[in-house]
Parts: structure tokens; C-alpha cells; sequence
């Protein structure tokens, strides 16, 4: 595959270390079981919204911080 | 056991979960190949994902895929990383459907992609002069992107990239950087196959213009 076919050198892809993808993999699966309940009442649609929702905030935040 | 969307289980939960959006994951036809199974006698370029079952494996070795294929739709490592992640959590909170999907790293993909969309109109919607927002109008042209130069540096081709069309942009990475088929690539966007054939000639020759040198600056 290319599954680990990677962007062309010089591009500005921000490196993950194994030890990155451990801690986002551990993020994940903390947050999956945080809100596996909530999602059991939604379709996925209503869940990848709501995702959506939170990741826009967290723009919105980032932005104001930075501006 | 590998299933495909002809299972019972698997086409339900994707018809239900996927059908209202425009970019779906389709139910398999004869002769249509979605992210369906490929025939054997044309083997796909993207191999599968050795040890499917664990999602720890199947998560370190298709994140920073998923994130690259979002970053070709919003240009933002930051953005591209917390949809990445919000679409692997769909994926493990289903991932009893999805480990046995022919195409998992595809699903995580599709996911991901109508998640930036739906950030992306959320953000235009409450800031529309945000960067974040999708950038189908190029920028000025960067003091980078020189074509007069002696080499075309790869620094250029980004900024080329950049420039394309958002389309045009996912089309090429994903069938020039993550390397799906044109099949897999159009099920993936939820358009047809000669749609995504259409982005890449028209991908092509923008970056051909882009990049190209006049006659007279080819030594």
C-alpha cells in the first residue's frame, strides 16, 4: 500500500512517534468509553455531528487564543 | 471472518448509518466496485491491514493515513489530526461492524471526510472569515511557487497542490499519495468513477500549467 506510502519529503507533516500514536490511540479509546452510552442513544449520524460540534469549538478556541 | 456489504449485518448498519449523507459507502452491484472486495483478478494497490481484528494495530498503522487523507481536504494538520481521531472513535464504537468491513481503513476514511466537511460548514457557518474554513479559492500566488526556477521543488508542487480545487486536491491524494484505485477513490467521495477520472485529467493539467516551464526556460 500505500498505506505507508508517506508525502513527499519537504512537505510539512507534523512527525508522529510512535509514542504520539500511543497517546492518541490511548485518547480514543478513553473517549470511546466515556461516550459509548451517549451514542448508544443516537444514530451516527447524530454522533459524527456532535464530533463536528466539539472539533469546530475547539477551532473556534484555538483561533481566538491565537488572534 | 472477512464479510462484505452483501452481509446482513454489515449493509444494514452502513445503509442506516450512512444513507442520509450524499457520501455513502453503497450497498456492492456487479461490475460496480465501491470499497467492496476486489476481484482477484485485479489486485488492489492498497493491500489490507494484516491483523484486521485488533483495532491497536489497525489504528497505529491506518491513523496517519486517515490524517493525511483529511489534511488534502482542509489543509490543517491540527484540524486533520482531531477528525482523524473522532472518526477512529466511530470506528471502534462500531467496531464489530467495521473490523470485518472488506475495506476498514476506506469506512475510517469515508468517516472522516464527512466529518471535516460538516466542521468546515460549522465553522463558515459561525466565522466565515476563518481560516480553518476550506480554501477553494486559491491564495495569492506564495513567493515559493517560482516555475522560472531551475528544478520545481517539491516545496512548489505542495503549494501547487494547495491551489487545486478541494476536489481535484482529495482525487490526487488519494489516488496519487495513498494510492486507492479510481473505484475505491470515487465510492469513497460518493461520486462516479469517471467523475474522479475527470478530476485527475483536469488535476493534471492545472498542475501541469502550474509547474510548467515556458519553452524558453527549458535548458
Amino acid at each position: 500500500m500505500n498505506a505507508d506510502r508517506s508525502l513527499p519529503a519537504g512537505w510539512s507533516e507534523p512527525e508522529l512517534t510512535q509514542e504520539e500514536l500511543d497517546t492518541r490511540l490511548a485518547a480514543v479509546k478513553r473517549r470511546a468509553e466515556e461516550t459509548t452510552q451517549i451514542w448508544d442513544g443516537h444514530d451516527l449520524e447524530d454522533a459524527l455531528d456532535d464530533a463536528a460540534d466539539q472539533i469546530a469549538q475547539r477551532i473556534a478556541r484555538r483561533s481566538e487564543a491565537t488572534s | 471472518m472477512a464479510t462484505d456489504l452483501d452481509d446482513e449485518k454489515g449493509a444494514a448498519f452502513l445503509n442506516t448509518a450512512l444513507a442520509p449523507w450524499s457520501l455513502r459507502i453503497r450497498p456492492p452491484r456487479p461490475g460496480k466496485s465501491g470499497l467492496d472486495a476486489p476481484p482477484p483478478s485485479e489486485p488492489s494497490t492498497v493491500p489490507p491491514v494484516p491483523g484486521l481484528i485488533d483495532f491497536d494495530d489497525f489504528f497505529r498503522s491506518s491513523f496517519p493515513v486517515v490524517r493525511r487523507a483529511v489534511w488534502a481536504i482542509t489543509q490543517d494538520w491540527a484540524l486533520a489530526d482531531d477528525v482523524a481521531q473522532a472518526a477512529m472513535m466511530a470506528a471502534l464504537n462500531s467496531w464489530d461492524v467495521v473490523a470485518e468491513h472488506p475495506e476498514p481503513r476506506g469506512w475510517v476514511i469515508v468517516t472522516a471526510r464527512n466529518i471535516a466537511f460538516r466542521v468546515m460548514r460549522k465553522i463558515r457557518k459561525a466565522r466565515p472569515d476563518s481560516p480553518a474554513v476550506d480554501r477553494h479559492v486559491p491564495d495569492p500566488a506564495p513567493a515559493g511557487l517560482d516555475p522560472t526556477g531551475e528544478t520545481i521543488s517539491r516545496l512548489d508542487l505542495m503549494e501547487a497542490l494547495r491551489r487545486l480545487p478541494q476536489r481535484q486536491r482529495e482525487c490526487v491524494f488519494l489516488v496519487y499519495f495513498l494510492g486507492y484505485r479510481i473505484k475505491d477513490a470515487a465510492s469513497m467521495m460518493g461520486i462516479a468513477e469517471g467523475t474522479v477520472k475527470t478530476l485527475l485529467h483536469t488535476a493534471r493539467g492545472a498542475l501541469r500549467g502550474l509547474l510548467s516551464f515556458d519553452e524558453g526556460d527549458i535548458r
